[in-house]
C-alpha cells in the first residue's frame, strides 16, 4: 500500500501535526549498540587546536574539534552519550518525518495548549532515497517497516519513510526549528502512513489485516495460492474489519470531540450525546450485518 | 620551547644535498680542492662511520655564486676555522661521538635530537657563535641565512610534500632531506642566498624534535583530521530489511477496503 498519485503533499500548517517532514542536518537516526555509555567533555576552540599542533610540531587546521570520552566528568544537562547513526556521508541534510500523533506533538511542543511547557519527545522516521528498483519492489511488494512515499522535489529520489528507523527529538529543539519543515501529510497520505505505522508498531490495522486476511484465503484454499473465490470468503472479514476500524476511529474520536466540546466550551451534552450515539448504533448495526455475512462466507467454507 | 635548525651538519649530509650516492661525495671533494668548502673537523670514526663536521655557514660553499664573491670562500675557511677553535666545539663534539656511538645506522634527526638534549648548554654556545659567523657573513658579503620550519606532511613518488608552519606547503626531493623522511617529521628548511642563487636544505628540526611518541601521536591527528570520508557501504550492511513477503498474491487485484476517514492521528484535542 503506497501513496498514489491522488496522495500528494501539501505545505506545512501553522501547527506541527503528524505526518510533517523536517528537514535537518542533525535528523540522525541515533541508535545504541553495546558499546554506547554516556560522555563528557566539549569543544576545543580552533585556535587551541592550532596550539596543540605547534606543540607537536605539526599543521592542524584551526577548526574547533569536540573532545568526548566517558573519562570526563559527565553532565547531566548535556546528556551526551557515544551512539551509532546510518552513514550517508553524501548527505548534507537529512529528511525525517513525525510519526508521532498530533496530540502528542501539540502537548509537547504546546501547540494550542495552555499552562504547560514544551517538554518530552516525538518520534520520527527518517526519509531516505531508495534505489528504483527498491521503490518500485515496496511498491508492489508491502514491507511494514518501509513506506514509499509520494515522490516531490523537495526530497529525495525515490523518497522511503523508514519506521524500522525511528528515533527521538527533544521537543525544546524541535520546537526552535519548526522552520525546517517542508511538507506536510494530505489527509489521504497522513491515513496511509498511519495504517503502515500502526502495522509496524503493533501488527495491526489495515496494513497489517489486509496481509492476514490474505493468508487466511491460503488455509481455505487447502494451503494452495488462493483462488478469487477463497479471496473472496477472507475478504468479507476484511470489510468486518474495515467496520471495526472505522468504529474505534472514526466513531470514538467523534465521541471525542464531543467530549471535549461539552466538556472544555460547555455546549449542550444532550444534543451532542443524542448524536453520537445515533452514529454510533448505525455503525454497530453496520458491523452485526457484514460480522454475519461474512461467519455465513466462512462456515461455507469450512 | 621554539623550533631551531641544526648548526653543524656532517659530511654524510653535505653528500645528501650534493645529490647522494657516488655523486654527492665526488662533488663535495670537488668543493673542497676548489676551496669552496672549508676543512671539516674530523672527530673519528665512530661504529665503522667516519665522521666529519662542518659549521652550517659551510653550506655556501654549495651555492654556486660563491666564487663570484672575492674573499667569500676565504672568510668561509677562516670562520670555520675559528669555530672550532673554540672550547664549546670540543664538547659538542664529544656529544656528537657520544650519540653517534649509541646509534644503530646513521640517524642525522636522532643523533642532534641526542645532542641537543644532552648537551645543552654546548649547543647554545655553539649555537651564538655560529649565529655571529653567519651574521659577519652577511655583512661583508650579502650572504644570508634564514630558516623556515615544518611538517612533513607526505612523501609521494620521491617527492617530500612539506606543510610550512608560517603556511603553504613547498615539495623537495625526498632524496635531498638529510634525514630519514616520514609523515610528521619536524623539518627546518635552510635557505643560504648568495647574490642571486638561493639553495634550500631540508634538515630536522632541533629543539622541537618531536620523539616518536609525539609523531605518532600528531600523525594521528592529522590522519583523522584529512582523512577522506569513507565510502557508505550500499546497501546499508546491517540494514536489511526483516519483511518476509509471502509466496502467493492476490488474484483479484487489490480489495477496495473501506477504513480510510478513520485517523486517530491527526486531529489536534481541543485546548486545555
Amino acid at each position: 500500500m503506497s501513496a498514489g498519485e491522488d496522495a500528494l503533499w501539501r505545505e506545512p500548517q501553522e501547527h506541527v501535526l503528524f505526518g510533517d517532514v523536517f528537514e535537518a542536518s542533525w535528523l540522525l537516526d541515533i541508535f545504541v549498540r553495546d558499546d554506547t555509555q554516556l560522555i563528557g567533555g566539549g569543544e576545543l576552540a580552533g585556535h587551541l587546536v592550532v596550539k596543540l599542533g605547534k606543540w607537536m610540531s605539526t599543521d592542524l587546521p584551526e577548526e574547533a574539534v569536540g573532545l568526548y570520552s566517558p573519562t570526563f566528568p559527565l553532565k547531566e544537562a548535556d546528556r551526551y552519550a557515544l551512539a551509532h547513526a546510518s552513514y550517508l556521508p553524501d548527505a548534507d541534510v537529512h529528511h525525517a518525518i513525525l510519526v508521532s500523533d498530533s496530540c502528542l506533538a501539540a502537548t509537547a511542543l504546546v501547540q494550542r495548549r495552555i499552562k504547560r511547557s514544551v517538554s518530552g519527545r516525538l518520534l520520527f522516521a527518517p526519509v531516505r532515497g531508495a534505489t528504483a528498483e527498491e521503490y518500485e519492489k515496496l511498491q508492489n511488494e508491502v514491507d511494514f517497516g518501509r513506506l514509499p512515499l509520494a515522490a516531490h522535489d523537495a526530497l529525495p529520489e525515490h523518497p522511503v519513510a523508514e519506521l524500522r528507523q525511528c528515533f527521538m527529538v527533544d521537543a525544546v529543539h524541535l520546537k526552535a526549528h519548526t522552520d525546517t519543515r517542508v511538507l506536510a501529510c494530505t489527509e489521504a497520505l497522513g491515513e496511509t502512513l498511519e495504517a503502515h505505522w500502526t502495522a509496524y508498531a503493533a501488527r495491526r490495522g489495515p496494513v497489517a489485516y489486509e496481509r492476514n486476511t490474505l493468508k487466511l484465503a491460503y488455509l481455505i484454499a487447502g494451503g494452495r495460492p488462493p483462488e478469487e473465490a477463497d479471496e473472496a470468503v477472507s475478504d468479507t472479514l476484511a470489510e468486518v474489519l474495515d467496520c471495526a476500524w472505522a468504529l474505534e476511529g472514526a466513531d470514538l474520536e467523534a465521541v471525542a470531540l464531543s467530549e471535549e466540546v461539552v466538556r472544555v466550551n460547555g455546549a449542550d451534552a444532550a444534543e451532542h450525546t443524542g448524536q453520537r450515539l445515533d452514529d454510533l448504533i448505525a455503525r454497530l448495526q453496520e458491523l452485526a450485518d457484514l460480522a454475519a455475512q461474512s461467519a455465513q462466507a466462512l462456515a461455507n467454507r469450512r | 620551547m621554539d623550533a631551531a635548525a641544526p648548526t653543524f651538519i656532517t659530511s654524510r649530509e653535505l653528500d645528501v644535498f650534493l645529490g647522494g650516492g657516488e655523486r654527492g661525495p665526488k662533488k663535495r671533494q670537488r668543493l673542497h680542492r676548489e676551496h669552496l668548502l672549508p676543512d671539516p673537523a674530523r672527530i673519528g670514526r665512530v661504529n665503522r662511520i667516519n665522521i666529519a663536521m662542518f659549521p652550517r655557514f659551510a653550506l655556501a660553499g654549495l651555492v654556486g655564486d660563491l666564487t663570484r664573491l672575492y674573499g667569500a670562500p676565504e672568510c668561509l675557511t677562516t670562520l670555520t676555522r675559528q669555530t672550532f677553535g673554540l672550547t664549546v666545539f670540543s664538547q659538542l663534539a664529544d656529544a656528537v661521538r657520544l650519540s653517534a656511538k649509541g646509534m644503530d645506522g646513521w640517524r642525522f634527526d636522532r643523533l642532534v635530537a641526542d645532542v641537543a638534549e644532552h648537551a645543552q648548554s654546548a649547543v647554545a654556545e655553539w649555537n651564538a657563535a655560529v649565529s655571529a659567523a653567519e651574521h659577519e657573513l652577511h655583512q661583508r658579503f650579502g650572504i644570508s641565512f634564514s630558516t623556515a620550519f615544518g611538517v612533513v606532511q607526505r612523501v609521494n613518488s620521491g617527492l617530500c610534500i612539506v606543510s610550512l608552519t608560517e603556511g603553504g606547503s613547498e615539495t623537495f626531493d625526498a632524496d635531498r632531506v638529510a634525514a630519514p623522511v616520514e609523515k610528521g617529521l619536524a623539518v627546518a628548511i635552510e635557505r643560504v642566498r648568495v647574490m642571486d642563487s638561493e639553495m634550500n636544505f631540508v634538515m630536522p628540526s632541533t629543539a622541537d624534535v618531536p620523539d616518536s611518541e609525539e609523531r605518532e601521536l600528531a600523525s594521528w591527528l592529522v590522519g583523522m583530521m584529512a582523512a577522506p570520508t569513507a565510502e557508505a557501504a550500499t546497501p546499508f550492511p546491517h540494514d536489511d530489511s526483516t519483511a518476509e513477503p509471502l509466496p502467493y498474491t492476490r488474484r483479484s487485484g487489490p480489495r477496495r477496503g473501506r477504513w480510510r476517514g478513520a485517523s486517530t492521528m491527526t486531529r489536534i484535542p481541543a485546548a486545555d
